[in-house]
C-alpha cells in the first residue's frame, strides 16, 4: 500500500508539472510549477486517495515539500491512526 | 457529523438574539445614511463577550467551539439590524484576531487578545492593494529586514476598518525569488507606527456603518517581534484565515436571510390584497418557500464547517462552496424580500432596501463569486 500511495502521489504531482521529471527528493515548491492553491489541492488528494485525515498543523511546507517528505507525514498519520 | 444543539447553546442563541435586538439597532437608518461606525454597539458587544467568541478564556474570550460559534454569529445576524457592525465584529475576529490565536507567539497572544476581547482595539486585515485584488499575492508591499526592524513600503486599499482600527494584520512580500509559498510574511502591525497613514476614505453602496479605507505604508518600521509566525509563513497564514473568513463571516448572513424570511412571512400574512393574505397567492408563497430551502442549505454548509474546524479539520473547499452559495442567496433572498413588501420593499424607512445593498458586498469580499468557482474547479481538478 505504502508504495501504490507513493505512486499515486508522484503522478498527481507530475500531472501539475507537464515535461518535468521530479526527482523523489526534489524541493516542489522550487520547481517553479506550484501555485497559490496546490497545497490545498495537494492535501485534498492525499486525504481522498490515502483516507487519512489531515489537520492544519501537518500543513507546513516542509511536511509537503517533496514525495518524500508526503510519504514521510503519510507514515505518521498512518502509524498515529493505527496505534 | 454531530449538529444537534444542546440547551444551553441554544439558551445562548436566544440571548444574543434578545441582546442585539435591545442594545445593537439604534438608529440604523440614519447611520447608514451618513456612514457612522457605532462605537457604542461596539462597546456593548465586547462587553456581552461577542468580541471574543472562539479565543480561550485565558486571553480574554468565551472559549466556545468553532460549532457553538457559527450559532452565535447567526444569532448575531437574526437579531442585529445594523449589518455594518456585524461585518466589523467579524472582520476583527476571523481577519485578525483569529491569526494571532493560531500564528502568534506567547507574548504577542497576551499583548492583542485580551484588549481586542474587550473591544479596547478593533483588529482587521492588510491584504488587497490597487492593483491586486483576487490575486492577492500579486502584491507589491514589501518587507525588508533591517536590524530589529522590518521596513514596509506599499499601498493597501478596500480595507475594512481602516478609518477606525487599531492593529491590523498585515501581508508584505519577503522574498522575490522564492515561490508564492515561501515569499509572503505576515505582521502585527499598530496603528501609531510612524509611516501608516490612512490616504484614503471609501465612501461604499452598503455596508456603510463598517467604514473602509486605503492604508499607505512609507519606510515604516514594523520591529521584529511583530511579525507572525516566521518569514515566508504568510500564504500559509492566509490560507487559514481565509477559511476563516468565508465560514464563518456569513453564518451571520444565514441569520439576515431567516430574520428576512421571518419578517416577509409576517408581512405576506398581515397584507391584504382583493379581501385575502397576498401570501395565499402562489406566485408570493412560491419565493417564500424558496426562501425557506434557501436558508437551510446554507446552515447545512456553515454547520459542516463548525463542525470540521471543531474537529481540527481543513475546510477549505467547504468555505468556498459556503461563501458561494450563501452570498448569492442573500442577494436573491434580499431581492424576494423587496418584491414581497413592494413599494415599501424600496422604501428606506423600512429598511429592507438596504438588507439588498448590504447583501451585494457578500458577493465580492473574501474573494467574488467569480473568484469561489474557480477556486471550487480548481479543487475539483479542473
Amino acid at each position: 500500500m505504502h508504495d501504490q500511495y507513493r505512486q499515486q502521489i508522484r503522478a498527481f504531482l507530475m500531472r501539475h508539472m507537464p515535461d518535468y521529471e521530479l526527482q523523489d527528493d526534489e524541493d516542489i515548491f522550487a520547481t517553479g510549477f506550484v501555485t497559490s492553491l496546490f497545497v490545498v489541492q495537494l492535501v485534498l488528494f492525499i486525504e481522498k486517495t490515502c483516507h487519512v485525515t489531515l489537520s492544519r498543523t501537518d500543513l507546513n511546507n516542509d511536511n509537503l515539500r517533496s514525495v518524500d517528505a508526503i510519504m514521510a507525514l503519510l507514515d505518521r498519520k498512518l502509524a498515529a491512526e493505527n496505534a | 457529523m454531530d449538529f444537534a444543539w444542546t440547551r444551553q447553546q441554544l439558551i445562548l442563541k436566544d440571548s444574543i438574539i434578545a441582546f442585539a435586538r435591545e442594545q445593537l439597532n439604534d438608529r440604523v437608518t440614519e447611520r447608514d445614511r451618513s456612514g457612522e461606525f457605532s462605537r457604542e454597539g461596539w462597546r456593548r458587544s465586547a462587553d456581552f463577550g461577542l468580541l471574543g467568541l472562539t479565543i480561550p478564556v485565558e486571553y480574554g474570550g468565551q472559549g466556545y467551539d468553532p460549532l457553538t460559534a457559527m450559532l452565535a454569529l447567526e444569532a448575531l445576524g437574526y437579531g442585529c439590524t445594523d449589518n455594518g457592525l456585524v461585518f466589523v465584529i467579524n472582520n476583527h475576529l476571523w481577519s485578525c484576531a483569529i491569526s494571532i490565536l493560531d500564528f502568534g507567539s506567547e507574548a504577542q497572544k497576551q499583548r492583542f487578545l485580551p484588549p481586542m476581547c474587550r473591544g479596547e482595539l478593533i483588529g482587521g486585515q492588510v491584504l488587497t492593494e490597487p492593483e491586486s485584488g483576487s490575486a492577492a499575492f500579486t502584491m507589491q508591499t514589501s518587507a525588508v529586514r533591517d536590524g530589529d526592524a522590518y521596513v514596509l513600503n506599499g499601498t493597501k486599499t478596500f480595507l475594512t476598518s481602516a478609518p477606525i482600527g487599531d492593529v491590523f494584520i498585515v501581508y508584505a512580500r519577503t522574498s522575490e525569488s522564492r515561490a508564492v509559498q515561501e515569499g509572503f510574511s505576515a505582521f502585527i502591525v499598530t496603528r501609531d507606527l510612524p509611516g501608516l497613514e490612512m490616504t484614503k476614505a471609501w465612501d461604499k453602496s452598503g455596508l456603510r456603518t463598517a467604514p473602509m479605507g486605503q492604508l499607505t505604508f512609507t519606510n515604516c518600521r514594523v520591529p521584529v517581534d511583530c511579525l507572525l509566525g516566521a518569514e515566508g509563513m504568510g500564504h500559509g497564514i492566509f490560507q487559514s484565515t481565509i477559511e476563516w473568513e468565508r465560514g464563518f463571516f456569513f453564518a451571520s448572513q444565514v441569520g439576515v436571510m431567516e430574520r428576512l424570511l421571518d419578517q416577509s412571512v409576517e408581512y405576506a400574512q398581515q397584507r391584504q390584497q382583493g379581501g385575502k393574505p397576498i401570501g395565499s397567492f402562489q406566485s408570493i408563497s412560491n419565493k417564500l418557500v424558496d426562501m425557506k430551502l434557501r436558508i437551510e442549505l446554507a446552515k447545512l454548509l456553515v454547520y459542516k464547517i463548525g463542525w470540521l474546524k471543531r474537529e481540527g479539520r481543513m475546510a477549505f473547499l467547504e468555505a468556498s462552496l459556503a461563501k458561494l452559495f450563501i452570498s448569492e442567496s442573500h442577494v436573491q433572498t434580499s431581492l424576494d424580500a423587496i418584491q414581497i413588501h413592494g413599494a415599501r420593499g424600496y422604501m428606506t424607512e423600512y429598511g429592507i432596501e438596504r438588507e439588498l445593498r448590504d447583501a451585494v458586498a457578500g458577493t465580492l469580499y473574501a474573494g467574488t463569486s467569480e473568484i469561489q468557482r474557480e477556486v471550487i474547479a480548481s479543487l475539483l481538478g479542473l
